[in-house]
């Protein structure tokens, strides 16, 4: 549980043998090394090459892609075994191959693009004919202007139309050299566009003709190098994935070695190693005995180790933690204590039990699907969703909403009566217990985080701030929410006695609490007057923990739009099944893209509202952040997902 | 028809309207930086759709005042008979949604924008972005919230 203690490690190093070292460190993956120079060093020669064709080859077959791949990115997955295979031949022989043949559909795409604007070109000559183009160069005292205007436009007085199709008039328009400018000006008004007929040998449509036959020719060429290009995409592709990452990383891992020189003979490493990891770091360095010097070292003054989480079942809740950020070096990690909260909060906001299911299923489908391609922080907050969903299912089934279905028009009595069974609260005819749950809620979360800020006050040794500030705090507002809490029992039971008079207790402790608040929270002051003047504006801040506790009534309100929006999806649906022949089909999309709607868009806010709730209210009162992650060295791939 | 439940239409009508130009104004805003990322690096649209579909939840609130004012009036099938005190109850029960959901919208749909633009730089960051284009939804939610009790306890 909490934050792992890390170990500050350093490692003298034979030079030759550093890079040795450093290969089998990262294939360990237990050490952040901290002094390594560039973070992605660029990549030499032959890497760069495979990159390229790598690249080529991706943009030539590209990858389909789902929905999905907008939020996950996928890569393909190679097992280690397979890699291992793949890694004992470079595939140096394809790569020439593709390199020539990548030059070659360069080539063919630029000069069949080159084709096609030619033959576009003569197929727009052709609409006037090579004739009439040397008969117009041959003109001496008039001009001739040939050229594009739109039908509507076209003045049957001054232009002679050639040809037309549904938009565009072909138009020739002879005039003499001496009005040339007022007819083009005039022409420009009405949208006329000229085209410059060149003089060449050959006709135009015959030019056409030609192009289009070269071209075509061209077109059967660049399939058969696709064809081809497709077997190599489809044989080797994996392979020089795999020699990609695995000479980038060579050539990186190189860059690293020689930066990390000390002196003439010897390198120098530093960094962080989990406790755990320990042993199985000292096992890898005994294998270097003789060629190292390593030992363990106090951090500098003012050093903070990176931050690693250590969980069990709350783990998932870290995917949460680390969206805020992670925890510092004084911080406890409170991925442990928001869970409970978190959970029952995000299934108060969803509230719907078929909407957990969905989630639950979505949640599952996608760790199955792409299990190998997910981060870790992606695992992480896909189990959470699986958490959430059960949450989500309890608190449907509670308040009796599973697709916004009226219970009563079950056709199915065990169904039904099951269904009922279950359901002990229902928010729309009587909310207000669900919104005192929701505030109740918020109570017991503050006075927790409140509890764990006393806590750590208390294991720093801080004993005037644990006593007076945290510790006060947390029993005042413990006794302020217990004075009132009894206070809205019903009295005339057995105990009701007995609450009346811890009641009085509790108000006693109030009262006196107060007094005391007065009396030390201005003990910074210098001044008497001043001392007592913010002793009694400290009391002010109850109006804070107040409004942060109003906060939670959004768990009460988001989960009755969910609910609320499934019936009213169902109440339309309905509607519309009346209405003859279409009424079914119509139905069914309401029904299905109303619900799909009504889940992504609450599940999409019921994360953000819960998170927010932990970020904002709780995590305020204990937990500062500030902290930066661990990244052990291991070797980070960028084409292929090694599993 | 009576003014009652001229008045209950309006209040409905106003939550629906307000909230709907809240959100259409907030994703519009948010959309059109989205639409800029994505120019940039079209992979990062999964992204930058999270963050433009929040300042949108404002509408769905408004819709959900509107048709519970439907649903407590029976407008559908046959209208209930609305005093002219409840129906003015019912107007003035829905403005906390209408208000609330339109001034919130504009100034979320601001918020997500500007998350947006951080995503282009920082794309790991969209968690934060989501949290602070959350922080101005409370006062939608607390607007709906509000209104909702509101009608919850009008008697026609």
């Amino acid at each position: 549980m909490a934050v792992a203690g890390l170990q500050k490690t350093q490692i003298f190093i034979l030079q030759k043998k550093a890079r040795k070292f450093l290969t089998g460190l990262q294939a360990l993956g237990v050490m952040e090394i901290t002094n390594l120079q560039d973070e992605t060093p660029p990549p030499a020669e032959l890497a760069r090459r495979y990159q390229k064709n790598l690249q080529f080859l991706d943009e030539v077959f590209p990858r389909p892609r789902g929905f999905i791949e907008n939020f996950i990115q996928v890569k393909p997955v190679v097992k280690k075994t397979q890699a291992a295979e793949l890694l004992q031949k470079r595939p140096d022989k394809t790569l020439a191959a593709l390199e020539k043949l990548s030059a070659e559909w360069r080539a063919q795409t630029t000069a069949m693009k080159q084709l096609a604007d030619a033959a576009q070109k003569q197929e727009l000559y052709a609409h006037f004919g090579l004739a009439r183009a040397r008969k117009a160069a041959r003109l001496q005292k008039a001009g001739a202007l040939f050229g594009r205007v739109p039908v509507k436009k076209v003045d049957p007085e001054k232009m002679q139309v050639l040809r037309a199709d549904e938009q565009t008039a072909f138009v020739q328009i002879i005039f003499w050299r001496a009005d040339e400018t007022a007819v083009r000006a005039e022409l420009a008004e009405s949208g006329f566009e000229e085209v410059l007929l060149p003089l060449q040998k050959r006709e135009y449509f015959r030019e056409v003709v030609s192009l289009k036959w070269r071209l075509d020719k061209l077109r059967r060429k660049n399939a058969e190098l696709r064809e081809r290009l497709a077997r190599i995409h489809a044989a080797e592709y994996t392979r020089l994935a795999v020699w990609t990452e695995q000479l980038t990383n060579e050539n990186a891992l190189q860059q690293w070695s020689a930066g990390l020189a000390a002196t003439e003979k010897t390198s120098f490493l530093t960094g962080w190693v989990p406790a755990a990891q320990k042993k199985k770091l000292r096992r890898y360095l005994e294998k270097f005995s003789g060629e190292l010097y390593w030992r363990e070292v106090e951090p500098d003054e003012g050093e903070e180790p990176p931050a690693l989480l250590r969980n069990g079942v709350t783990a998932p809740l870290e995917a949460v933690t680390s969206l805020y950020g992670m925890p510092g070096n004084k911080d406890l990690d409170p991925s442990p204590f928001m869970a409970p909260f978190f959970i029952v909060f995000y299934g108060l906001c969803l509230s719907d039990a078929g909407y957990g299911l969905l989630l639950l299923l979505f949640a599952v489908f996608l760790l199955a699907r792409f299990f190998t391609n997910l981060t870790k922080f992606g695992k992480k907050l896909l189990i959470l969703n699986i958490y959430c969903g059960l949450s989500t299912i309890a608190v449907g089934l509670l308040t009796g909403s599973v697709f916004g279905l009226d219970f009563n028009t079950l056709p199915w009595p065990a169904v039904k009566n099951f269904f009922l069974s279950l359901k002990i609260i229902d928010p729309l005819n009587n909310p207000l217990p669900l919104l005192g749950l929701s505030v109740g809620l918020g109570v017991l979360q503050m006075l927790a985080g409140l509890f764990l800020r006393w806590i750590l006050d208390s294991r720093q040794k801080d004993w005037g701030t644990a006593f007076l500030d945290s510790g006060c705090w947390f029993i005042f507002l413990l006794a302020i929410f217990g004075w009132a809490g009894l206070s809205l029992l019903p009295a005339g039971r057995s105990w009701s006695p007995a609450a009346v008079q811890l009641a009085d207790i509790l108000r006693y402790i109030v009262i006196g609490g107060a007094v005391f608040m007065v009396l030390t929270q201005g003990r910074h002051q210098k001044n008497p007057l001043l001392k007592l003047g913010s002793g009694l504006l400290s009391l002010y801040k109850l109006s804070g923990y107040l409004g942060d506790i109003l906060s939670y009534t959004r768990l009460f309100a988001l989960g009755l739009v969910t609910a609320v929006m499934a019936l009213v999806i169902n109440y339309l649906a309905a509607l519309t099944g009346g209405i003859p022949i279409i009424g079914v089909g119509v139905m069914a999309a309401i029904l299905v893209f109303g619900h799909i709607f009504d889940f992504l868009i609450n599940m999409l806010g019921a994360f953000v509202h819960a998170a927010r709730l932990q970020y904002v209210e709780y995590f305020s009162k204990f937990f500062e952040g500030g902290g930066r992650f661990f990244r052990p060295f291991s070797w980070q791939t960028k084409y292929v997902s090694l599993e | 028809m009576d003014i009652g439940l001229m008045c209950a239409i309006l209040g409905a009508a106003l939550a629906i309207g307000g909230g709907g130009i809240g959100s259409s104004v907030g994703v519009g805003l948010a959309g059109e930086v989205a639409a800029g990322v994505v120019a940039e690096d079209p992979d990062k649209f999964g992204k930058t759709l999270l963050l433009q579909a929040l300042p949108g939840t404002q509408g769905i609130y408004g819709f959900l005042v509107a048709f519970w004012v439907i649903l407590k009036t029976s407008l559908l099938n046959n209208p209930l008979p609305v005093s002219n005190e409840a129906g003015l109850q019912i107007l003035f029960a829905c403005l906390p949604m209408a208000i609330g959901g339109l001034i919130s919208g504009i100034y979320q749909g601001r918020v997500a924008a500007a998350s947006i633009a951080m995503v282009g730089r920082k794309p790991d960051e969209v968690g934060k972005g989501l949290i602070l284009a959350a922080m101005v939804e409370t006062y939608a939610v607390l607007g709906l919230l509000m209104s909702i009790l509101f009608l919850m306890s009008i008697q026609l």
